[in-house]
């Protein structure tokens, strides 16, 4: 949403006007689809790797694009898919459970950084348990402050849908987390 | 033992459910179900918070550039590849087409002094066929286009045997014909309507399909394509 339009120095393939617009609205949602794909990767490189992959993919389809308003949810659900594609790929080969470890690994002093990075990936691992309907909808939820009008209208679903969706999701974590966030343990 | 039946609702109600009036009326008398009730709304915020943490995560600022880069850089590639491709198609298609006529060819040769019907553009004669008894209008001697005969039964005319094998002549079609041409080859195959008017080309005939009145008509006007203007393709007439 806060995206700044910005000049680019990369130009598309040609100035045709087809091309112009792509390339706007492109620069408007490339940004959220980084975003969406960091919520599944939480690895930046491999976020915005995916994000160039999804522009890659909507500019071959989107001459067919039948209502271009909606692009950027198109973006937004093609950098989820991939991004879901790849982090199940990369699991198959076990890149990111190396990752992760390595990254704990960083920090091996600093207790109380420690116990954020605890309590952070344990509130993803909970986000991941998500089924996949439920997930989208607490990722893009916290995105950018989306509110449920927004998120609708990004995944095409009526808001009494993504209301519901987002009570079920939050209703699962506090099940599945119980007492990882500091100073809400129970006694 | 009374607040465990609440935990369900509690959970919901702390994730943006309804509380209903039931639960409503036990938070107004229990202290421990609204710290409960508290505590898991906190927690929920704390897990907002997390989220709205990490999700504040800035691309690198050459992200936007790189993915226009990355866009043009695929289009170009895969516009560089596409005449390879087609090429590439095109030799498969030659290749299947050669393959598959020259296993036809060698099934059922074909003598080549039989006739020739050609549905070809370098036909001069048109051929009527009319009610049988009515004499053939003679002809000026014809060229031979294709040696490949196709014999073509019809109900109203004299059987004419139809050889276990019928090799197709090959025909180059105008643009915008090949669906009024495969109407016409499926009538001359059916027989049972009477043939469309018949452009033939070859010789001998009148030994296969008789009577038939041939009429001349004067050679065709032709101008070289290159003109688009005047091709007689865009010619409105």
């Amino acid at each position: 949403m806060n995206d700044a339009v910005a000049p680019l120095a990369g130009r598309l393939v040609s100035d045709a006007p087809l091309d112009r617009e792509f390339e706007e609205r492109l620069t408007e949602a490339s940004t959220l689809a980084f975003r969406v794909a960091y919520g599944v990767l939480r690895q930046r490189e491999d976020a915005e790797d995916v994000a160039q992959e999804a522009a890659v993919r909507a500019y071959r389809g989107f001459s067919s694009l039948r209502n271009r308003d909606q692009f950027r949810s198109w973006l937004v659900r093609i950098a989820w898919r991939l991004a879901l594609d790849r982090r199940k790929s990369e699991r198959r080969r076990g890149v990111r459970e190396l990752r992760a470890s390595t990254t704990s690994r960083v920090h091996p002093n600093a207790e109380e950084l420690a116990a954020g990075r605890e309590t952070e990936q344990r509130v993803w691992e909970a986000v991941d348990d998500l089924p996949e309907k439920l997930r989208i909808v607490v990722v893009l939820s916290a995105i950018e402050g989306h509110g449920m009008r927004e998120v609708a209208r990004l995944l095409g679903l009526a808001e009494g849908t993504v209301k519901s969706r987002l009570h079920e999701a939050r209703r699962r974590l506090l099940e599945m987390l119980p007492c990882v966030v500091s100073g809400t343990n129970r006694t | 033992m009374r607040c465990e039946r609440y935990e369900q609702d509690l959970t919901a109600g702390a994730a943006g459910r309804t509380i209903s009036a039931d639960l409503e009326a036990h938070l107004e008398e229990c202290v421990a179900c609204r710290h409960r009730l508290t505590e898991k709304r906190a927690l929920l915020e704390a897990v907002d918070q997390v989220l709205r943490v990490a999700f504040d995560v800035e691309p690198s600022p050459a992200l936007r550039h790189r993915v226009i880069s990355r866009v043009a850089q695929k289009e170009r590639e895969r516009r560089r590849m596409m005449p390879g491709v087609a090429a590439a198609a095109l030799a498969a298609g030659l290749v299947i087409v050669l393959l598959a006529g020259g296993r036809r060819g060698s099934i059922a040769p074909l003598e080549s002094s039989a006739a020739a019907i050609s549905p070809g553009p370098p036909v001069r004669d048109v051929v009527m066929p009319e009610a049988s008894g009515k004499p053939p209008i003679p002809s000026a001697p014809r060229p031979l286009v294709a040696a490949t005969p196709l014999v073509v039964p019809t109900g109203s005319r004299p059987a004419v045997a139809r050889p276990a094998f019928v090799r197709e002549p090959e025909v180059l079609v105008p643009p915008g014909q090949e669906a009024a041409l495969q109407r016409f080859v499926a009538v001359l195959r059916d027989g049972s309507v009477p043939p469309p008017p018949l452009l033939l080309s070859g010789a001998s005939l009148e030994s296969l399909i008789a009577p038939i009145p041939l009429i001349k008509i004067p050679a065709l006007e032709t101008k070289p394509l290159a003109d688009s203007v005047d091709s007689p393709e865009r010619s409105p007439s």
